[in-house]
C-alpha cells in the first residue's frame, strides 16, 4: 500500500471530504501508527520488526532501537554500548520501529508486508487525529481493541 | 550431537526458533549452567559416564592432576590397580592419595581415570559435539529449558539417576560370590 492511498483511507475514516489534514499531518498520523504498531508487534516478539548488526564496544544504538532480542553481555549506558565479555564487537539481534514515512513521498510504501498491519495502522492513525480533535473516541478504541486481539492472536 | 543442534531444540520447545526471545549467549549461559550440575552430580555416585582417563607423571612422589579433574575415580598401571589411602598415611606400594590437584603415589607414572569439570561453552563454540553421551540428550534439553525460563534443578540428580539406571557396572553378591556384570 503507497501513502497517498494510506492517506486517502485515513481521510475517509475521518469523513475528512475537505482535506482538513493535509499530507503533513496525516503523514505525521501515519508514522505514530507505524511507530505503534512496531512497538506492539515487538511486545510479541514478532520477527518482523527485528533485525540483526554487529556492534562495536563504544557504538551508540540506532536512534529506532527498542529492545535487544534475549539478553546479551552488554553495558548500555544512555544509548552507548559496552561490550562485556572484552571482544571488539558483539552480534545482537534487536527489536526496532521502522524508519518514518516523508510526506512528500507519497508513492512509498508503508512499510508492513501485509495490508492487515496497515490497515491497523491507519486505524490508529485515524484514532490519534479524532482524539486530537477532541471527538469521542471510545467507540474507535474498541474497534482497536478488537482489532488488537485478533492481531494478538493471529500473530502470537 | 552439537552444541548448536541442543539449543535449537530447546527453542523448539521454548517456542522460540526465530531467536526473539533468548539470545544464543543466554542459550549457552544456561547450557553451561546445566552442564556444570549434571557433571558434579554424576561425580557424586557410581557410574561409568563421562570417565576420562591421562598418564599422570610423578616427580619425588608427586605428579599433577589433569586441569579438568573433579574427582580421581581409580589410580592404576597396568592391572596393577592402587588403593587410596587418607592424606595423613604415606602412600606405600600401590597406594595413593590426592590432594587439590596433586596425587601423591611412590611409582614413577600412573594411569588416572578421573570425572572431569563440565566444559565451558561458548558462542564460537556452537559447532562443537557434546561430550555427554546421546541417552542424556533429553535430560539436558528439558535441563536447559527450565534453566533458561529460571526455574531450578532440583530434580536433576533423581532424574539422572532413573536415566542412568542399569547402565553401570552393577555388583551383586549371589552365594557369598561377588558378580560383575556390565549391562
Amino acid at each position: 500500500m503507497k501513502l497517498k492511498e494510506a492517506i486517502s483511507q485515513f481521510r475517509i475514516l475521518l469523513n475528512d471530504t475537505s482535506k482538513e489534514h493535509d499530507e503533513y499531518h496525516a503523514t505525521m498520523r501515519i508514522n505514530q501508527g507505524v511507530a505503534l504498531t512496531c512497538a506492539l508487534l515487538a511486545g510479541y516478539a514478532s520477527p518482523l520488526v527485528m533485525k540483526e548488526e554487529v556492534f562495536h564496544e563504544g557504538d551508540a544504538l540506532p536512534h529506532n532501537f527498542l529492545r535487544t532480542a534475549g539478553e546479551y553481555p552488554i553495558e548500555r549506558t544512555g544509548v552507548t554500548i559496552h561490550i562485556l565479555t572484552g571482544a571488539d564487537e558483539i552480534p545482537i539481534r534487536y527489536f526496532y520501529t521502522y524508519p518514518i514515512l516523508d510526506y512528500k513521498k507519497l508513492d512509498e510504501e508503508l512499510p508492513f508486508p501485509h495490508d492487515a498491519l496497515n490497515d491497523f495502522v491507519i486505524r490508529t492513525a485515524a484514532k490519534l487525529a479524532l482524539n486530537r480533535n477532541e471527538a469521542d473516541i471510545s467507540q474507535d478504541q474498541v474497534i482497536l481493541g478488537e482489532l488488537q486481539q485478533a492481531m494478538t492472536q493471529a500473530m502470537g | 550431537m552439537t552444541v548448536k543442534e541442543l539449543i535449537q531444540r530447546a527453542r523448539f520447545s521454548l517456542k522460540d526458533n526465530n531467536r526473539a526471545l533468548y539470545s544464543d549467549w543466554q542459550m549457552l549461559v544456561a547450557l553451561n549452567e546445566v552442564l556444570d550440575e549434571v557433571y558434579i552430580e554424576l561425580s557424586t555416585f557410581s557410574n561409568n559416564v563421562l570417565i576420562k582417563t591421562e598418564t599422570v607423571c610423578l616427580l619425588a612422589g608427586q605428579g599433577e592432576l589433569p586441569d579438568d579433574c573433579l574427582r580421581v575415580v581409580n589410580v592404576y598401571q597396568g592391572d596393577r590397580v592402587f588403593e587410596p589411602v587418607t592424606k595423613n598415611e604415606i602412600p606405600r606400594e600401590r597406594e595413593y592419595y590426592s590432594e587439590g590437584n596433586s596425587l601423591y603415589c611412590s611409582a614413577p607414572w600412573v594411569t588416572v581415570d578421573y570425572k572431569p569439570i563440565a566444559p565451558e561453552y561458548t558462542v564460537d563454540d556452537m559447532e562443537e559435539e557434546l561430550d555427554t553421551p546421546p541417552y542424556l540428550n533429553t535430560l539436558l534439553k528439558k535441563s536447559l529449558v527450565n534453566v533458561v525460563q529460571g526455574k531450578d534443578l532440583l530434580s536433576l540428580g533423581d532424574e539422572l539417576r532413573k536415566v542412568l539406571a542399569g547402565r553401570h557396572l552393577s555388583q551383586v553378591g549371589i552365594r557369598g560370590e561377588i558378580w560383575s556384570n556390565r549391562i
